[in-house]
């Protein structure tokens, strides 16, 4: 090789972009080797590439297509703002704009299709259909739009793409395909997203996204006004340590961090997103967090649970306005109930789904039940009277039941989920409890059974394979589940791929596949769904 | 990439009437304008770092470009084609403005970052995009088009040299240089290293 008469900064930035001969690839390579200098150049040039890649998107304006078509058809181009007379906003070509708005809002009316369907139809920021809206005395001032045209009960997911070596993650709204590229935190690659979080007003997302091989997820808060990521924490992904919530009011998110390395503690964290940072909250090494109740007086109220053999839970409380405590708030006088695990409360804070059972501790799944394992819905009156989510499951004479599963609730406080069942007893008929099932219910209308798992659809990919659940969100009235089904990898250095599904629990539409499409190519999902409390 | 519907007007065309060949035209000219013109839009946002600029400059893009189609060969070259169209408008307004208001909006570029960003600023806030698109505000218009162009359009060297009419060497060169001058631009704004 011959050697470089000064740093090869030119092959450096062309190696970005995969623009160099195979002789330039072994000379650089050669040259890294050896220059602490040019690694540190292809380091920063690697950065810059990347943050430029995750710079947000900004959405069309929306009168632009009204603007263009009047422009061709007045044969005028658009006129600068300092070549345009004051008086030029009330003269013809406005005139002419509003017309054609008018005309466009006839021609969306019939649905919201993509962003444009509702552009016309709503005042416009930019300077020429200003004239529209000066004409209707609106002068108050309104909030910084929605990211991603979102409204409530939106779809939202998360997409991870590109090749194995330099993926990227974005979300997009399901209904317009508005999209945000995220920026990478940049302690390591994106990889499969396995769950989602949207804050209660719509603006901020936070995902754990699997890191490759080594298993463990991190936890990242994503802006989606414009990509911004931070990255929480790093966590092994134990059976009960999956939860990631906001807070009822939005300021702080909740998640369990366990030790990476496996070795049984786990512990409760917050972020808090006045202040930025995330803190630990809890000191047991046992402890996992089990949901938000509503706020009391001014407290922030969270339900932690203590993995033991006969587990227990504990209300958390501290002031919302004072951030994430520094003291243990378990320390104090938290209410404590016996015999509770994981309680996840309904939105009314009315009703809350949790488990029952003898636990004990596994390296890998941190604590799961051995004996008796079941989850239960009660009401929130402080008895705690458990009724069975299951009719039809019992435990074995062993004690043999759930070892663990997931429950989620719909915004409706009615709707819940169990899925991803790990059913340790004899199944009580083919498949069922299915790992893979998800099984839907109400509060009003009684207890679960084998048939009240909605149909999924295909649940085999292209290449034969079975596809595996990952993660189910219910929409906010509870007609919807967003399931996300894995694709098995044929390879470490395949490109990770899903199914995202929209399945409706009483069947009325066959599933489909958001997104990726009948063949997907990429991973897709979580899904969220916009809650009502956005842009409200 | 996300798209916009091309607004169909209701009834006959009052201008273009219905000329033999404007339905075929206009068809192109949607699949055109559904398919670019959000990226453009955002590419010429990058360039001029403000929002009502781009849109005007992406609006006498897209008209320019309804009245070039016939100059557009294949629908393979389109994308260079509608980003050279963009990228010409771009310049064409930097001049203008150059020209008439050499004091004006581009002076807020020049700022110097902030110097007591929240936490919550640089994670959730705008803060972050807003330090990269003032350095990128700071750069020459040809070292900014270019790394535009590559780390943000994906385009490779010979695509960029296709919409800067430039060679591939060129190319290469001038990347490498937009890229150091945005490394130290970046560390101005407190970024990078």
């Amino acid at each position: 090789m011959r050697p470089f008469d000064s740093h090869p900064d030119e092959l450096i930035s062309a190696s970005l972009t995969g623009d160099l001969t195979d002789l330039e690839r072994r000379e650089l390579e050669a040259h890294l080797s050896s220059c602490p200098e040019c690694r540190d150049t292809l380091e920063a040039f690697s950065q810059q590439r990347q943050m430029l890649a995750g710079m947000r998107q900004s959405p069309l304006p929306r009168d632009l297509a009204a603007r263009v078509r009047t422009g061709i058809e007045s044969r005028r181009f658009a006129m600068p703002w300092y070549r345009r007379p004051s008086g030029w906003l009330t003269g013809v070509a406005s005139v002419a704009t509003v017309a054609v708005a008018a005309l466009l809002t006839v021609v969306f009316l019939n649905g919201r299709g993509n962003p444009t369907a509702q552009a016309s139809a709503s005042p416009s920021p930019s300077p020429t259909v200003s004239a529209a809206a000066s004409a209707s005395p609106s002068p108050v001032p309104t909030a910084a739009p929605l990211p991603l045209n979102m409204q409530a009960g939106d779809l939202l997911y998360v997409q991870l793409t590109g090749p194995i070596d330099d993926p990227k993650l974005t979300v997009i709204e399901a209904q317009s395909a508005a999209k945000v590229g995220l920026a990478n935190p940049g302690t390591g690659q994106y990889s499969e997203t396995k769950r989602a979080a949207l804050s209660p007003d719509g603006r901020a997302l936070a995902f754990a996204t699997e890191t490759g091989a080594k298993g463990s997820w991190r936890i990242v808060v994503a802006s989606l006004a414009n990509g911004a990521t931070k990255q929480l924490a790093e966590t092994w992904p134990v059976a009960f340590g999956r939860r990631i919530a906001w807070s009822p009011d939005g300021r702080y998110l909740a998640f369990t961090v366990a030790s990476v390395e496996a070795n049984g503690t786990s512990d409760v964290w917050l972020y808090d997103r006045t202040s930025g940072s995330a803190r630990q909250l809890t000191h047991a090494g046992n402890a996992y967090f089990a949901s938000w109740a509503p706020q009391n007086a001014g407290n922030e109220q969270l339900w932690v649970s203590l993995g033991e053999a006969n587990p227990v839970s504990q209300l958390a409380q501290f002031p919302t306005a004072a951030g994430i405590p520094s003291d243990d708030p378990l320390a104090g006088e938290a209410t404590t109930v016996a015999g509770v695990f994981a309680p996840l409360v309904s939105r009314d804070g009315q009703h809350a789904l949790y488990w029952t059972g003898t636990m004990s501790h596994d390296g890998t799944n941190g604590w799961i039940f051995s004996k008796g394992g079941m989850p239960q819905l009660t009401p929130m009156d402080g008895n705690w009277k458990a009724t069975p989510l299951f009719s039809d499951l019992t435990v074995g004479q062993g004690g043999e039941a759930f070892a663990s599963g997931e429950l989620s609730w719909a915004d409706d406080s009615d709707t819940y989920a169990v899925w991803g069942a790990n059913w340790a007893g004899t199944p009580e008929g083919n498949d069922y409890p299915d790992s893979n099932g998800v099984y839907v219910g109400r509060v009003s209308n009684g207890q679960l059974s084998r048939t009240s798992a909605p149909d999924l659809g295909t649940m085999t990919a292209s290449s034969g394979d079975a596809l595996y659940l990952v993660d189910v969100a219910l929409s906010p009235d509870g007609s919807t589940a967003a399931v996300t089904l894995g694709i098995p990898l044929p390879g470490d250095l395949a490109t990770p791929k899903s199914y995202l599904r929209a399945v409706t629990v009483n069947g009325d539409h066959p599933p489909a596949d958001v997104g990726g499409g009948a063949n997907p190519q990429q991973w897709s999902g979580p899904g969220v769904f916009v809650p009502a409390s956005v842009g409200g | 990439m996300q798209s916009m519907a091309w607004p169909q007007l209701i009834g006959a065309d009052p201008v273009m009437g219905e000329a033999p060949g404007n339905t075929a035209l206009e068809s192109r000219f949607e699949r055109i304008f559904a398919q670019f013109s959000e990226p453009i839009f955002n590419y010429v946002l990058r360039m001029v770092g403000d929002g009502d600029r781009a849109a005007d400059i992406t609006q006498d893009t897209f008209i320019k470009a309804y009245r070039k189609l016939d100059t557009l060969a294949d629908d393979a070259s389109t994308r260079s084609w509608i980003y050279r169209i963009a990228t010409n408008t771009a310049i064409d307004d930097m001049r203008r403005r150059r020209y008439v208001t050499p004091m004006g909006d581009d002076e807020r570029h020049n700022r110097r970052p902030d110097p007591r960003p929240g936490p919550e600023a640089q994670v959730l806030d705008a803060s972050i995009d807003e330090r990269i698109q003032r350095a990128l505000g700071r750069l020459r218009p040809n070292h900014r088009q270019c790394l535009v162009l590559s780390d943000v359009e994906d385009m490779s060297a010979t695509q960029i040299g296709e919409v800067m009419g430039m060679s591939h060497g060129a190319v290469r060169t001038l990347l490498c240089r937009a890229r150091g001058e945005m490394r130290r631009e970046l560390l101005q704004e407190g970024i990078g290293s």
